[in-house]
């Protein structure tokens, strides 16, 4: 897909305000305010609550899944690196809602999966 | 005590049996989300958020803790997405009936609240979704561009255009741009 030409701002919400004088231009102002609102939706709508049927079917699952152990993770970590058991207790990463105040943010980061 | 995530995967690695089961209770609605959004079946997206809590249960010891351990399920199941599309790409894919989430209640129900959840996930699931998963982890998981980028494998640009035709289409459904004429809608 071609880049828009607000690809190299934040968002096109962004460019305009760069590229717009919105206080001499209306429409680019409301499309401003319009994109604005819209992200505020977004970033406020409850997740819908999974399926019964998914979290039935998990439980079930994971009733089936043999226990898994640290010693027989079959990867070492590499030296120096922190690992699950030392990082557990510093809530090395948000992730949840219960773990801090930003639950959504996380850096570059290697994933394992 | 509340425990942190990382507390849950450590204590399931140390043999509490039901450490994951709390973990994946956690994570299961933002994995939902994204699974729902990713995949235009329901049971495909089902499917995918049970195989990523088996890997993520299976592979707890691989963890390295460089990101959180939503992010590190989180890619684990987007890989599983990606590759169930990829699959189901020479196949023609049912799409979602928007009404679909009015049958997913939240545990959270006034009715405002409720009003405007149904406004945008119907819109939501009225956009492609190659528009849809980039504005699922950016707008409303709050993922980085370039977060997002590298969870979908696409260049940070791309992502950054599908989100932007994804809110521009988004506003227009949602009403937010019925003050300005069409021409002006797409500068």
């Amino acid at each position: 897909m071609k880049d828009l030409p607000w690809s190299e701002s934040p968002d096109q919400a962004s460019h305009l305000r760069e590229h717009v004088d919105v206080n001499q231009d209306p429409d680019a102002a409301a499309l401003v305010a319009a994109l604005a609102r819209t992200r505020a939706e977004l970033a406020a709508a409850v997740p819908p609550a999974p399926p019964v049927e998914l979290v039935a079917r998990w439980h079930a699952a994971l009733a089936q899944l043999r226990p898994v152990t640290a010693s027989q993770d079959p990867v070492e970590p590499r030296r120096g690196e922190p690992t699950i058991a030392s990082s557990a207790s510093s809530g090395a990463r948000p992730g949840s809602a219960s773990q801090s105040g930003d639950p959504k943010r996380m850096p570059n980061q290697t994933w394992r999966a | 005590m509340i425990r942190t995530d990382g507390e849950l995967l450590a204590a399931h690695l140390a043999g509490d049996p039901h450490a994951f089961a709390e973990l994946a209770d956690r994570l299961m609605p933002r994995l939902w989300l994204v699974a729902r959004h990713a995949l235009d079946s329901q049971e495909d997206a089902a499917e995918a958020v049970q195989d990523a809590l088996i890997r993520a249960h299976q592979g707890a010891g691989g963890f390295r803790a460089e990101s959180s351990v939503y992010s590190w399920v989180l890619r684990i199941l987007v890989n599983i997405c990606l590759d169930r599309r990829r699959r189901n790409s020479i196949r023609t894919a049912t799409p979602l009936p928007s009404d679909d989430f009015d049958e997913l209640p939240s545990h959270r129900d006034p009715i405002a609240e409720r009003e405007l959840r149904l406004d945008v996930w119907q819109a939501l699931a009225g956009l492609p979704p190659e528009q849809r998963l980039p504005i699922v982890l950016v707008d409303m998981q709050g993922y980085a561009t370039a977060e997002a980028a590298a969870l979908l494998g696409i260049p940070v640009g791309t992502v950054k255009s599908r989100c932007a035709r994804g809110r521009l289409r988004l506003a227009e459904q949602l009403g937010h741009l019925r003050t300005l004429q069409p021409a002006q809608e797409h500068r």
